[in-house]
């Protein structure tokens, strides 16, 4: 089957600049899915959706919509709707004609546009605010107003920039489900642009996570925390993110900074980086394991605490409940079972799939 | 604004007083004084004064004006009822402002519009586009009137092109010199519109028109459906700015054509000015330009009206 969207090596490189904003960037979302894009500010997330939608052109590479070349298409004749972060309605319209602008200046006829119209208003829940002027409208309604402009012309897919980040925590949740029940309604392929990790496991079904213009990694939201592909993914993902110790392993012994300790792996002596999920560690008696350390900081967080413990001085996090955190001072060990740890390549950054390790007890 | 009723903890406890405020209050109230009254005696009492002279029939070659006689609305009666020549002023003001600033804003939209592209020389030309407006009117007028002479360089590039019959004497026809004002106005004001538009232009925000693209519109869509009207608030400052000007027109006229051929290009500033110093008719004048205000308020604030709430609540 043709994916929806298909993004072949694209790639953009703005004149005078030395880095390329987007590197060979490979991608593919499938009919009726949801997809973020997850990064940092800068990560080139936003050219990305710049050049889906049409608004900039790449330097090298495709872009597909169900199968066919739309690289050389301009904006406005790809059928891909886009919503911008602040909404970007037409404040001297009223909702009515900001819903229907996108049929009007293609001269659809006038009773085709109203009952598209009054469909789209019915979906959002506007209906009865159509004469309103839109300017005067609050953040979630200008959302709607925003989308649903979109949403009348039949967009083949939904680009929506940070849709989450302008409102507040009540109208955040309502919006969320708001967008879920939308994508259900009408299969609609949307692709998500978000800086913001809980905004992306919330609203997607797959996060494509993109660093320096490059994608590190394109999982299904479920399984993205506990299996990152590279060590950009795992410092970027979580809450806390993974602990990352670089290093080098030889003679079965990891040593990282100050900090050696016994490992016992089927991975070749070399640099090595380790990613300790702060969730999987176990708070321990200081003899009881080698990773071991004071406690800097007892961060309380409801329904569970994260532990900072100084191990042979690198920082290492640990989730715990409330009631079983230390005090700062203490010396404590951190047990590490074997699902808590991920091995990187020193050199690539990247997960090194299928290798067996675990972090021994002291000999 | 901070509404402190419907904060309990600042009705429990209202900030401490500071020290002395009593008495700072009172000391700016005395250092406020010396303006006030300045502003009483230089502004409201002329005004004051004015408004009653307007009712009497005082000339200052008759004495004082509190011994003339008081007219009651005879001047105003006269001057809506009978004086076709004040009348015409004013239709002829209104025909101006309405062709002079249509032009200006035409103009002023077209080297805005121009401007928001890149090209060779734009600085230099932008400079170039707004000096004409930082020169004071008389000297335009003056200029104007140097060009428009029979012999001058209008008529001899006309000449040039279209042949000595189209060298007409611009001053010496109603119509014509009416159309060497409004070149003038013109020349000497489109810059203000178009330096007020080009910084509309330029503060209009860029996600709306990339929106309005995305849906499908032609960039002539965006411009006329997108841009414009939300350069509304700042076109209507400009033509409020541009009418009241036009309501005082007078230097420009007064050097080109002092109001001639007849009274064919008098503006209402130039009839007062005749009135009050060429006849002397000073209360009369007063009349006519009390006259001139009523209508100038009432025109500016229906111009202002559906931008009033935008721009007294800030931008929504």
């Amino acid at each position: 089957m043709t994916p929806k969207l298909a993004l072949k090596s694209v790639s953009k490189r703005y004149p005078g600049a030395d880095v390329a904003a987007v590197e060979g960037l490979d991608l593919e979302v499938g009919a009726g899915e949801t997809l973020a894009l997850l990064g940092p500010s800068g990560c080139g997330k936003s050219t990305t959706l710049n050049m889906i939608v049409g608004l900039e052109h790449p330097s090298g590479g495709r872009i597909e919509i169900d199968g066919r070349d739309v690289t050389n298409i301009p904006a406005g004749k790809r059928n891909v709707g886009l919503v911008f972060q602040d909404y970007a309605v037409f404040t001297s319209m009223t909702v009515r004609q900001n819903l229907a602008f996108g049929l009007s200046v293609r001269r659809v006829a006038r009773a085709e546009i109203a009952r598209a119209v009054g469909e789209v208003a019915e979906l959002l829940g506007m209906s009865d605010r159509l004469e309103a002027r839109a300017g005067d409208l609050g953040g979630s309604q200008m959302q709607r107003v925003a989308i649903g402009r979109t949403l009348v012309t039949r967009p083949a897919i939904l680009l929506l920039d940070e849709p989450l980040s302008n409102l507040e925590s009540a109208a955040r949740l309502a919006m969320r489900r708001e967008l879920r029940r939308l994508q259900k309604e009408i299969g609609l392929t949307i692709v998500y642009v978000t800086h913001d990790q809980i905004e992306a496991l919330s609203l997607a079904d797959r996060i494509a996570v993109m660093q320096a213009g490059r994608l590190r990694q394109v999982e299904a939201a479920t399984r993205i925390l506990s299996r990152p592909a590279h060590t950009f993914v795992a410092s970027f993902l979580g809450e806390p993110p993974m602990t990352l110790l670089a290093g080098r392993l030889s003679g079965g012994v990891f040593e990282t900074g100050g900090l050696c300790l016994p490992v016992r792996s089927d991975l070749p002596d070399g640099r090595l980086t380790l990613g300790l999920r702060p969730q999987g560690l176990v708070p321990c008696g200081a003899a009881d394991s080698a990773l071991a350390g004071t406690v800097l900081h007892v961060e309380p967080r409801g329904p569970e605490a994260v532990l900072t413990v100084n191990c042979g001085g690198r920082k290492v996090k640990a989730v715990v409940p409330p009631g079983a955190a230390p005090a700062p001072g203490q010396v404590i060990g951190l047990a590490v079972p074997p699902g808590a740890v991920t091995a990187f390549d020193g050199d690539t950054n990247l997960r090194l799939h299928g290798s067996r390790i675990t972090l021994g007890v002291p000999a | 604004m901070t509404d402190f009723t419907h904060d309990p903890a600042a009705l429990a406890d209202p900030p401490p007083r500071p020290a002395g405020r009593r008495q700072r209050t009172s000391a700016m109230r005395w250092l406020v004084l010396p303006g006030q009254i300045i502003s009483l005696v230089v502004l409201v009492l002329p005004l004051l004064v004015a408004l009653y002279m307007s009712f009497t029939d005082w000339s200052p070659t008759r004495g004082s004006l509190w011994d003339a006689r008081f007219a009651g609305l005879f001047n105003y009666e006269e001057l809506l009822v009978y004086d076709t020549r004040f009348v015409e002023a004013v239709i002829r003001t209104l025909f101006l402002a309405v062709t002079c600033l249509s032009l200006e804003f035409a103009l002023g939209l077209g080297l805005a519009v121009l401007f928001l592209r890149e090209f060779k020389g734009k600085s230099v030309l932008f400079s170039a586009f707004l000096t004409p407006m930082m020169i004071l009117p008389v000297v335009v007028g003056y200029t104007f009137w140097m060009l428009f002479q029979s012999n001058g360089p209008v008529n001899q590039i006309l000449g040039l092109f279209l042949g000595p019959e189209a060298m007409p004497e611009w001053f010496r026809s109603a119509p014509l010199a009416m159309i060497a004002v409004i070149v003038t106005e013109v020349w000497h004001w489109t810059p203000l519109f178009f330096l007020i538009l080009l910084s509309g232009l330029n503060a209009v925000p860029e996600n709306p028109v990339r929106a309005a693209m995305i849906l499908g519109a032609s960039p002539r869509q965006i411009f006329f459906r997108v841009v414009l009207p939300m350069l509304k608030p700042v076109i209507i400052v400009a033509f409020v700015i541009r009418a009241m000007e036009i309501a005082k027109l007078f230097d420009e006229v007064f050097m080109l054509t002092r109001g001639g051929p007849g009274s064919s290009t008098e503006t209402v500033s130039l009839y007062i000015y005749k009135l009050a110093f060429n006849d002397f008719q000073l209360a009369y004048g007063a009349a006519a330009a009390f006259l001139v205000l009523v209508g100038t308020l009432a025109i500016i604030n229906l111009m202002l009206l559906p931008v009033r709430d935008q721009l007294l609540k800030g931008q929504g």
